[in-house]
């Protein structure tokens, strides 16, 4: 049996490859650097705070209103209210902190305007709070190795993120995963991973505990996670099924 | 002192700690949780390909294309920027 020796860090190499998200909250001088173009009025400055936000914003706006179309238009408010207040931001909060807050009033306000015309269960997905992160059914039920892997995840970690991404069916499939995501899986999965805000700013902003948020992440994680497996499992199943057809044509042949 | 990575991480199963994995990688749990599971992590290849996959996924998702307004809609709100900033 293999020992380890507890040091004063910890277990020497039993840590997980990679512990810690990158860290991709704007420093407070880069934030103010940029709030200064923007109050002196360079369009350049703007449209950079646009092209970083935009994709992120419609995405978590799509979390409260019923369409695409609506989603554009709370944004569009969004910006217009960013512009309009702009030389009231105080820097309390970090300048993107701000306008996902701004974001979250606005898209909450009308989303409840457009509940009054349609019922809510038509357009959001339900979150169960006891529903467990992964698929129970994948792991032994009872005897000796209850509680450990029955189906253990598909191989398919040899990729890279960039690897992954390279494939437009992959792509698809995390697209759809988080767009079929409840709102409240959503907008955390939105902020900490697409956009990479703090946990702590995270929290501010939905209003919830820092336990809450990481229950709600990785059940998000695991359904994109989830997703990209069921497609990898396709494809060996295809390239598997291609290889059993070339092999036997071969024989065929020969 | 010598102990086994088993001792350590005993009593915990995949299922259990399989809801936490985000937040270990945050390093966001208490001291002892935070060892148990590492120890367990060093004996178990299925919660070390789970953890490797979900990690896969997390820096994915920041490298996915992010949507951009459309020429007229960046052009509208360039417009209202530089009229507010006229005043």
């Amino acid at each position: 049996m293999s020992t380890v020796a507890i040091t004063t860090t910890g277990f020497r190499g039993l840590t997980p490859p990679s512990v810690g998200a990158p860290r991709r909250t704007p420093t407070p001088q880069a934030d103010q650097a940029l709030l200064s173009r923007l109050c002196a009025g360079e369009e350049g400055a703007f449209d950079e705070l646009v092209n970083k936000h935009h994709g992120a914003l419609i995405r978590l706006a799509m979390g409260y209103v019923a369409d695409r179309e609506v989603a554009e238009e709370v944004v569009q408010d969004t910006w217009m209210a960013v512009i309009e207040s702009l030389s009231r931001f105080e820097g309390r909060s970090s300048l993107r902190t701000w306008i996902f807050g701004i974001l979250i009033h606005k898209a909450k306000d009308r989303g409840i305007r457009e509940k009054r015309h349609t019922t809510f269960s038509s357009f959001e997905p339900c979150e169960d709070d006891n529903e467990e992160a992964v698929d129970p059914s994948r792991f032994h039920q009872s005897g000796e190795s209850a509680g450990h892997w029955a189906i253990p995840p598909q191989p398919w970690d040899d990729q890279t993120p960039e690897k992954l991404l390279a494939s437009r069916q992959t792509i698809n499939a995390m697209n759809g995963a988080i767009e079929s995501l409840p709102r409240t899986l959503k907008e955390v999965l939105i902020l900490r991973d697409v956009e990479g805000v703090d946990i702590k700013e995270a929290c501010a902003l939905l209003n919830i505990t820092e336990t809450n948020l990481y229950v709600r992440l990785h059940r998000a994680r695991e359904r994109v996670r989830a997703a990209v497996e069921a497609l990898m499992g396709k494809d060996q199943i295809l390239t598997t099924s291609s290889r059993c057809k070339k092999s036997s044509l071969r024989q065929t042949q020969g | 002192m010598n102990l086994s990575p088993d001792s350590v991480s005993n009593g915990l199963t995949c299922r259990a700690i399989a809801p936490q994995w985000s937040a270990y990688l945050d390093d966001a749990l208490p001291a002892l949780m935070k060892l148990r599971m590492a120890c367990h992590f060093s004996t178990c290849p299925d919660c070390r390909r789970y953890v490797r996959q979900i990690t896969m996924v997390r820096d994915a998702l920041h490298m996915l294309t992010k949507c951009e307004p459309s020429p007229v809609q960046r052009r509208f709100l360039r417009e209202r920027f530089a009229a507010r900033h006229a005043r």
